[in-house]
């Protein structure tokens, strides 16, 4: 489309903005989207009773980056564990293997502290961890972003290994709803059979990722960004199912988007 | 137990990141119009926006402990959800690698927009009103998508450009760059219908007083919906 246009007179202008905020105002939301929006919630929520998703854990402003925390102290603290997930497969006796890693995320740190200091900067606020859960007011339960819960490595390793002979699929942002079927197709099992109450990890040999709470689901082992990721495929939910690209080490969602559920 | 009703967006908002099992839905339930209307019209497509409105409600249900609170509660939906609905459109458009106003028109079956545009409904059948209402709409389907959203959130929804540049995360002069663009795209497509007034009467209920040189490419309307509805 051709972008030269001439400037509009004031009256051209005025007309214009008249005839728009004519057509404007709310539409009455057709009954089959706010029945699906509403099965979505509800799933949402049930998902969150069950207590294995924390909230929040993706910046405010930025839904495709990794929120990881800032201070330097907790980074110190949470010394993560790896978790060789391709040893399931290789070595029966060794089905997941632990190994102590230093805070080599640095580098991704840096980076997802970078866009959030650009953005606190621009808003004239500093960034704290706790920020968003702090001026909430009346919650003062309130989750913190990215808190780890304590028991995101037993939820981690808890998930059954379920080794694939397939090579690692590529979840590309630009293809993210076609990668993310193609997975659901050739990944899930048969609906009759489905079983959304645990967590099954599905990776081939040698894929490592950091662990977290991933939460209850069918997990797939992924390449995202050029980086291991976890696809959750989340119980469905009527005809629709959550599928979420999440983030090795924190659990953090990158992506969250829902698909026709498969049967 | 204070009634889910009586409680402002913040405070459930408040309750939902507490543990509150329903008062997202109770959240979502007060601006649903209002989150489809700006779905809608800055997708052009109900099934794109009922995709990219449902992405953007997860996103916001799991991240609400990040809402700051320097923003209203609708705002922050607001741009929550046009940013997914914008995400939307890009991977649509890297994947059919066509301009988004062609795939539009590709999507409605039998309607191609700019014919449309220039050709208008029967006006037996539809009051002018209501014809003028859908030649805008038509309209602005036409319109690259970023240059949409800023006119459907400014222009028709009534948010400041500040507030604006807070959703769509860009500097206010870029809104202002993009609403002028579209206002003028928009001038050329609805040249026939268009209301011009002789003394070029600025539409901003805050123009009393204001010099009349130089268009104001502010919000026509107070902040929040045109109609009025329930905010915080």
């Amino acid at each position: 489309m051709n972008d030269a246009t001439e400037p509009l007179s004031p009256s051209q202008e005025a007309a214009v903005r008249r005839a728009l905020a004519d057509a404007g105002g709310p539409v009455p939301m057709p009954a089959d989207v706010a029945e699906r929006i509403d099965g979505v919630i509800a799933g949402l929520a049930a998902e969150r009773t069950s207590g294995t998703r924390p909230l929040g854990g993706v910046h405010e402003s930025h839904p495709e980056a990794v929120v990881v925390p800032l201070d330097p102290a907790a980074r110190r603290r949470r010394r993560r564990v790896r978790v060789l997930l391709g040893a399931a497969a290789a070595v029966a006796a060794i089905t997941v293997g632990f190994g102590l890693v230093a805070d080599r995320g640095g580098e991704h740190d840096l980076s997802a502290a970078k866009e959030i200091a650009q953005e606190d900067s621009a808003r004239g606020s500093a960034a704290t961890d706790d920020a968003g859960a702090g001026v909430l007011e009346g919650a003062p339960e309130a989750v913190a972003p990215s808190a780890a819960p304590p028991d995101a490595d037993r939820l981690y390793v808890g998930a059954e290994r379920v080794p694939s002979d397939q090579p690692l699929r590529e979840v590309r942002i630009a293809y993210l709803r076609e990668d993310l079927v193609a997975l659901q197709h050739v990944s899930l099992p048969h609906p009759s059979t489905a079983d959304y109450s645990g967590a099954t990890l599905s990776a081939p040999a040698g894929f490592m990722c950091d662990p977290a709470a991933f939460g209850p689901g069918h997990l797939v082992g992924v390449e995202y960004d050029g980086k291991p990721a976890v696809v959750a495929f989340r119980a469905p939910v009527g005809t629709t199912q959550v599928a979420e690209v999440l983030a090795c080490g924190t659990g953090d969602v990158i992506h969250s988007t829902t698909l026709a559920a498969t049967g | 137990m204070v009634s889910e009703d009586a409680m402002t967006d913040r405070e459930l908002l408040a309750a939902h990141v507490a543990g509150d099992a329903t008062a997202f839905g109770t959240l979502v339930a007060r601006h649903r119009d209002r989150l489809w209307a700006v779905a809608l019209r800055t997708c052009g497509h109900p099934e794109t926006a009922a995709d990219g409105l449902q992405d953007g409600l997860v996103s916001a249900f799991r991240r609400a402990a990040t809402f700051r609170g320097d923003a209203a509660v609708t705002t922050w939906l607001h741009r929550v959800v046009v940013n997914a609905c914008l995400d939307r459109l890009r991977a649509e458009k890297v994947r059919r690698a066509e301009p988004l106003p062609d795939d539009l028109d590709d999507l409605h079956s039998g309607h191609p927009h700019r014919e449309v545009a220039a050709d208008a409904a029967d006006p037996a059948e539809h009051g002018v009103a209501a014809e003028r209402r859908e030649r805008v709409l038509t309209a602005l389907r036409t319109l690259p998508e970023e240059q949409r959203a800023a006119i459907v959130l400014v222009d028709m929804e009534g948010y400041p450009v500040a507030e604006v540049a807070q959703i769509l995360d860009c500097a206010e002069g870029t809104v202002k760059s993009r609403c002028s663009r579209g206002r003028a795209r928009l001038a050329v497509l609805l040249a026939d219908v268009l209301d011009l007034d002789d003394d070029g009467a600025d539409p901003s209920p805050h123009a009393a007083g204001n010099p009349a040189a130089g268009p104001d490419v502010g919000s026509v309307t107070p902040r929040g919906p045109p109609a009025g509805t329930a905010v915080d």
